[in-house]
């Protein structure tokens, strides 16, 4: 029990953290006129492609896409946060928090996921004025949990790609753009989801697809079907547990070779 | 000015992390390639391959043209480089250039990749006029990245302003949609910006499209050397509040 107590002291500790960190990084003018109008603008060019095929369909397909993968791309700003953590010389004294390092990181970086959240859900929100997506009012709270839980699994693969930049540094810029590039290419961003072959196996198993499956057929009238969100549940456990053993492993394999310190 | 450019060299190929952005972006050709397959709209390949190669061009521009001076200042080295502005200030020009023109390549790297991976013929019907207005794009943006290094010593926010300058400018710039798509007053804008002319012309070289291109060659010129100016300007008068120790050097 006291077990349990010091957890939650530490990763609420975490989220204060995690919430001074946001707020160094942006001011609300910075925010809403910098980052928020840069986010537009990337829905609103990939939504150009599909205004150059000439389809509506094709347009109002990517803008939706392009709004919801906001959320898991957002997150993965966790992966450099936390290599800067083992370059500002921070990490050291996370990992005395008697819980393991797990928890303390997961909540450090957690203001990424919620940045997430609050942006995709925005340009949810702005649609209609931006491309002419309606989604209808009584829609759009069922879009933004589901919206929550496709970040939060975005947020789990970033983790466990962390884990794995943690141990090698320079991997960290290839990693988020690889992620970044097989989210916009088999989630079903732009695109439907290959539905067979390395391609599905590959897509079934990435933070969004499931998710945004379920987003588009609430936005359709048509409900959200039980099966894509529970997928989408796994895909977020799968990632969790990924996440766990590259960041402790990877700690573990640093602590052992006495270089958390890359300064 | 070949010292300068060799000590960029230097830089890089020690740090190949500052190469990364031109391995990595050029992927998005990937990304347009699928999508403009999949929707059986073979006719776009060309102008989506420019598009990604204008982009990484912009991102290396921003990404890490930019930083030469913030990297100047985390290393130290910006101080006594403020003892010969002048020769500062031409260095800086010759290596953010340097670094904008590692971009060129990828033009070929993104027309192998939609050639080999994806089978589309993309044939540039006018290499000429492709590659004036390629070069004439690399003194602009060099420009451009100029004018954020400067701004990057200024005002606090510059790392924000790195990141929140590349779509909007991708849409101004007309790198998918011509500029006259856009509603009137964000065309009349984007018309005052060297990329959305630059975009053009490469779309036409592409395409091997008729008719005179001296209007937006001219104009490419034109703004692409104002830009130019207007960045070594801003830089000159950052430096320069720099040294009189109104702009902090350590953020």
């Amino acid at each position: 029990m006291r077990n349990a107590g010091a957890l939650f002291h530490q990763i609420g500790y975490g989220l204060l953290s995690s919430y001074q960190d946001y707020r160094a990084l942006y001011t609300w003018r910075s925010w809403l006129f910098g980052w928020m109008v840069r986010l537009l603008c990337q829905v609103l060019f990939f939504s150009m492609v599909g205004k150059a095929i000439g389809s509506d369909g094709a347009q109002h397909y990517m803008a939706l896409g392009n709004a919801v993968i906001l959320g898991p791309l957002g997150a993965l700003g966790v992966v450099s946060s936390s290599v800067a953590e083992r370059r500002g010389g921070t990490l050291q004294f996370l990992l005395l928090s008697r819980n393991g390092p797990f928890p303390v990181l997961l909540s450090r970086g957690l203001y990424w996921a919620a940045d997430g959240v609050v942006t995709s859900c925005f340009a949810l929100v702005v649609l209609r004025w931006l491309v002419g997506v309606e989604i209808s009012p009584p829609i759009l709270p069922v879009c933004f949990l589901l919206q929550i839980l496709i970040t939060l699994s975005g947020y789990s693969l970033a983790l466990a790609l962390a884990g794995v930049s943690l141990r090698w540094p320079e991997s960290r810029m290839y990693l988020t753009a690889g992620a970044t590039i097989l989210l916009m290419t088999i989630a079903g961003v732009n695109t439907a989801p290959p539905s067979g072959g390395i391609g599905g196996a590959v897509a079934s198993v990435l933070p969004a697809t499931h998710g945004l499956r379920a987003i588009r057929s609430a936005v359709a009238g048509g409900g959200v079907p039980p099966t894509a969100v529970l997928a989408e549940c796994g895909v977020l456990l799968l990632w969790g547990a990924v996440s766990w053993l590259t960041l402790t492993g990877s700690l573990r394999y640093q602590v052992r070779a006495g270089a958390l310190n890359l300064r | 000015m070949a010292a300068f450019v060799q000590l960029q060299w230097l830089l890089l190929t020690r740090s190949p992390r500052l190469l990364a952005t031109l391995f990595v972006v050029p992927l998005y050709a990937v990304v347009f390639f699928t999508t403009v397959r999949s929707y059986e709209a073979p006719e776009l390949a060309g102008t989506v391959a420019l598009t990604a190669f204008s982009m990484s061009m912009w991102s290396q521009a921003m990404f890490v043209a930019a930083e030469v001076v913030d990297n100047d200042r985390w290393d130290g080295t910006l101080e006594p480089s403020l003892l010969t502005p002048n020769a500062y200030v031409r260095s800086l020009v010759t290596r953010v250039c340097t670094v904008t023109a590692l971009s060129v390549p990828v033009l070929v790297e993104v027309i192998a990749i939609g050639r080999v991976g994806f089978g589309f013929p993309l044939p540039v019907h006018r290499p000429v006029i492709a590659l004036t207005a390629t070069l004439l794009l690399v003194v602009g943006t060099a420009g451009s990245a100029l004018l954020v290094s400067a701004l990057m010593i200024i005002v606090p926010v510059g790392r924000l302003l790195q990141n929140a300058l590349t779509y909007p400018f991708y849409i101004l710039g007309g790198l998918v949609l011509p500029v006259t798509s856009l509603p009137a007053p964000v065309e009349w804008v984007a018309r005052l910006f060297f990329l959305s002319h630059g975009a053009q012309l490469l779309r036409d070289a592409m395409s091997g499209a008729d008719g005179s291109h001296w209007g937006d060659f001219w104009a490419l010129f034109v703004l692409s050397a104002m830009q130019l100016a207007a960045g070594v300007f801003l830089l000159r008068r950052a430096l320069s509040r720099a040294r009189r120790g109104e702009a902090r050097l350590y953020a």
